[in-house]
């Protein structure tokens, strides 16, 4: 387990938040984000959506830490992350925050069991076999363990990369759009398995997506627009 | 019960049926790597083991260059370096390896380098493994480290042929005890040795011998000739050993018979069977026996009666003698040279083994830079093709590390994996790069007459050097700023 969870032991409103961020992209005329805030309730699914360019993976890129903001500010479980020094961003994420991307990105040359641990053990925790079960069957890949990631189908793959940011049980789970190109049944699936650790293990989700069938399971829907917050209830 | 009920203890069957099928794996696995990791430990500490041994053997090995100037000094002693890299590098190298995998047991960030550092995370094409593989990628990094392969390889020849540059002229002169025996050498300078023409007058030498023969020491001259001879068209240098034969030898020239055809005692290096008949320098000589280690390279060592090289080859009964070699040591050697240097001739008496070592400096100093800067230049580029393989490794797998780093996995953590993976290629580099230099220094033999090449402690301690700090300082490289080439923003979009 994860040795100092202090984040957790306070209560708070929200598991993630921006506070009037922007961001430009060198080369573009208009900002990316402008004084763009919203929050990422605790223990619920939250939903962002809104046309190509809008700023949504800028917006979730800045609450990964993968991008700086020009101005503004970013929390995680209430903490200012932007006033830290990367080694405790570091701390604060490591774990506890899981990212997933619209390509999976797998190990592919190792099994799906591997995989599952993989991302786990490379931050130091070392998932128990119950947990890895536990994961692989509410992914729907208990039957597919020792079988190479490359042979994964698209859905499958998508599971598998959803699955390894949850054995290491997250707190926050932050999708880039995870069901652009998977079919309708591979997207029903893992909306399924996101609800139920959600459900279950209390799991906060930002989720990126344009698909209609997303709406139906997100306590709270972000649309954006032209960088600007369009609806944030 | 419900459907629910059912449904839902079905689930929980089914997961805990999962759960034992990964704890069993992961037991097996474990114990893999309890096994794999002692056994590098082991073979890393018999490895060291035995270097500390060799050591102790090979203590007495010079070092010193007094003929060059320091740079030239730099580079001869270079194989010296690349030795002790080596004794150092390579059982380091298994240690870690086998640290890792013990390691891994107790630490699941070790456990994720042991296992990232063992296949390529992008490496999907070779999904139906066989055995051997499988057992690469157990205990190494599961491919062959070609070009690490082929650095060790080269710096292991290379240093098996300057060893043999440096010491195989020497052979002669060791094998020359069982026609002269004796350690006090009576030349004319102390720089004395075999390329390099000696004088003693035929009167001091048969002083020398009367005195030695008053005082019960027995006195060997010695003329040596640096000649050609050909055989079946072909032609070959020699150097050919004056040694009075007794006249029950075949060797024994009778000067009656005159220059048509003198006696030969030639090294079967030569391959010239008893009876052939060769020309040495234009004069007819028959082979009557054989001998051998008398060889050099491309100097095959013939031995003739002392007269004969004198009236034949040098065609002049009075020419000087280079050496006598006096049975006894050197303090008496000095005695007998004293009363016999009545004309107060330049000569002195040094041991044989100074006479070894005049031979091993004068081609350490000529010859064996070469072949050192030959097994740097192997080292030079096995690094900077592995630091090559290492940038496309990188580039192959940037995704993949994009992805681990963006979730807060340590740059250190990837250098740790990719050092690891490289210690791993540098084992079965050295290993692999030694083992072929041993199949191919034979050919090397066949090709040159008298060259004895081999690879022993010495060459493999060098091929495990270019191996191991090749493959580890070429990916230690790429490593310094591993965000040059794996950028998150970029890469996980």
């Amino acid at each position: 387990m994860w040795s100092s969870p202090n984040y957790y032991n306070s209560k708070h409103a929200s598991a993630a938040a921006l506070y009037d961020v922007s961001k430009s992209f060198t080369g573009k005329l208009e900002p990316a984000l402008n004084q763009v805030s919203f929050t990422v309730p605790e223990g619920q699914i939250t939903l962002m959506t809104g046309q190509s360019g809008s700023g949504k993976s800028t917006a979730l890129r800045i609450l990964a830490n993968i991008e700086e903001p020009d101005s503004g500010r970013a929390e995680l479980f209430g903490e200012d992350f932007l006033s830290l020094s990367n080694r405790e961003r570091r701390e604060l994420f490591a774990g506890r925050v899981g990212i997933g991307f619209q390509a999976p990105k797998l190990d592919p040359g190792f099994s799906v069991l591997e995989n599952l641990s993989g991302l786990a053990e490379s931050l130091n925790y070392r998932p128990t076999a119950a947990r890895l079960a536990h994961v692989a069957m509410h992914v729907g890949l208990g039957d597919k363990l020792f079988q190479d990631a490359a042979t994964l189908s698209g859905g499958e793959q998508q599971k598998l990369a959803l699955g390894r940011l949850l054995v290491s049980e997250p707190k926050l789970v932050l999708l880039d759009e995870p069901t652009s190109a998977i079919d309708p049944r591979g997207k029903h699936s893992l909306y399924e398995s996101l609800r139920y650790f959600n459900e279950c293990e209390g799991v906060s989700v930002l989720m990126i997506s344009h698909d209609e069938q997303a709406g139906n399971y997100a306590d709270k829907i972000i649309i954006l627009e032209a960088g600007r917050i369009a609806s944030n209830p | 019960m419900s459907d629910l009920e059912t449904s839902y203890i079905s689930a929980s069957d089914e997961q805990a049926r999962l759960a034992e099928m990964i704890e069993r794996r992961n037991q097996r696995q474990l114990r893999i790597r309890l096994a794999v990791g002692a056994g590098f430990i082991a073979v890393g500490a018999a490895v060291a083991g035995g270097i500390a041994s060799g050591l102790t053997q090979h203590d007495n090995v010079a070092v010193a260059m007094p003929f060059v100037p320091e740079a030239q000094a730099v580079v001869n002693n270079i194989d010296n370096v690349l030795v002790d890299i080596g004794e150092v590098a390579f059982p380091l190298a298994l240690t870690t390896i086998g640290g890792v995998k013990l390691a891994s047991c107790r630490s699941a960030r070790i456990a994720s380098i042991d296992k990232l550092s063992s296949q390529e995370m992008s490496d999907d094409g070779d999904r139906h493994k066989g055995t051997v593989k499988k057992a690469m990628t157990y205990a190494f990094a599961g491919g062959f480290p070609f070009v690490a392969t082929m650095g060790s390889m080269l710096g292991a020849i290379t240093t098996g042929v300057g060893d043999e540059v440096t010491n195989g002229p020497s052979r002669p002169v060791v094998a020359i005890s069982q026609y002269a025996p004796g350690d006090a050498w009576i030349v004319q300078s102390k720089d004395a040795l075999p390329m390099v023409d000696q004088y003693l007058s035929l009167p001091l030498v048969s002083r020398i011998e009367a005195q030695a023969n008053k005082v019960g020491v027995r006195a060997t001259p010695v003329d040596l000739n640096l000649s050609n001879f050909d055989y079946q068209g072909e032609n070959r240098t020699d150097l050919v050993f004056g040694i009075d034969m007794p006249a029950s030898s075949p060797a024994a020239w009778r000067p009656s018979e005159g220059c048509k055809s003198i006696p030969l005692i030639m090294d079967e290096a030569a391959n010239v069977k008893n009876g052939s008949e060769v020309e040495i320098d234009g004069i007819n000589g028959e082979v009557v026996g054989q001998t051998k280690d008398m060889s050099a390279i491309n100097r095959i060592g013939i031995i003739a009666d002392r007269q004969a090289v004198k009236a034949c080859l040098e065609k002049s009964a009075d020419t000087p003698d280079d050496m006598v070699i006096l049975d006894t040591d050197v303090a008496t050697g000095n005695q007998i040279l004293a009363a016999a240097n009545t004309d107060g001739e330049t000569a002195t008496v040094i041991t044989k083994q100074h006479y070894l070592s005049n031979s091993a400096d004068f081609w350490r100093s000529n010859v064996k830079p070469i072949t050192n800067f030959l097994a740097l230049v192997s080292g030079g580029l096995a690094l900077v093709a592995m630091s090559g393989t290492m940038l496309q490794r990188m580039l192959r797998n940037r995704s993949e590390w994009a992805a681990k780093f963006a979730s807060k996995v340590t740059d250190n953590q990837m250098r740790a994996t990719e050092l690891t993976r490289a210690a791993k290629d540098g084992v079965v580099a050295s290993v692999g790069g030694v083992a072929l230099a041993t199949g191919v220094m034979p050919i090397f033999n066949a090709l040159e007459p008298g060259l004895l090449a081999g690879v022993g402690f010495r060459e493999a301690a060098v091929g495990a050097a270019v191996g191991t700090v090749g493959s580890i300082g070429g990916a230690a490289i790429r490593l310094v700023r591993p965000r040059k080439t794996i950028n998150v923003v970029e890469h996980t979009r």
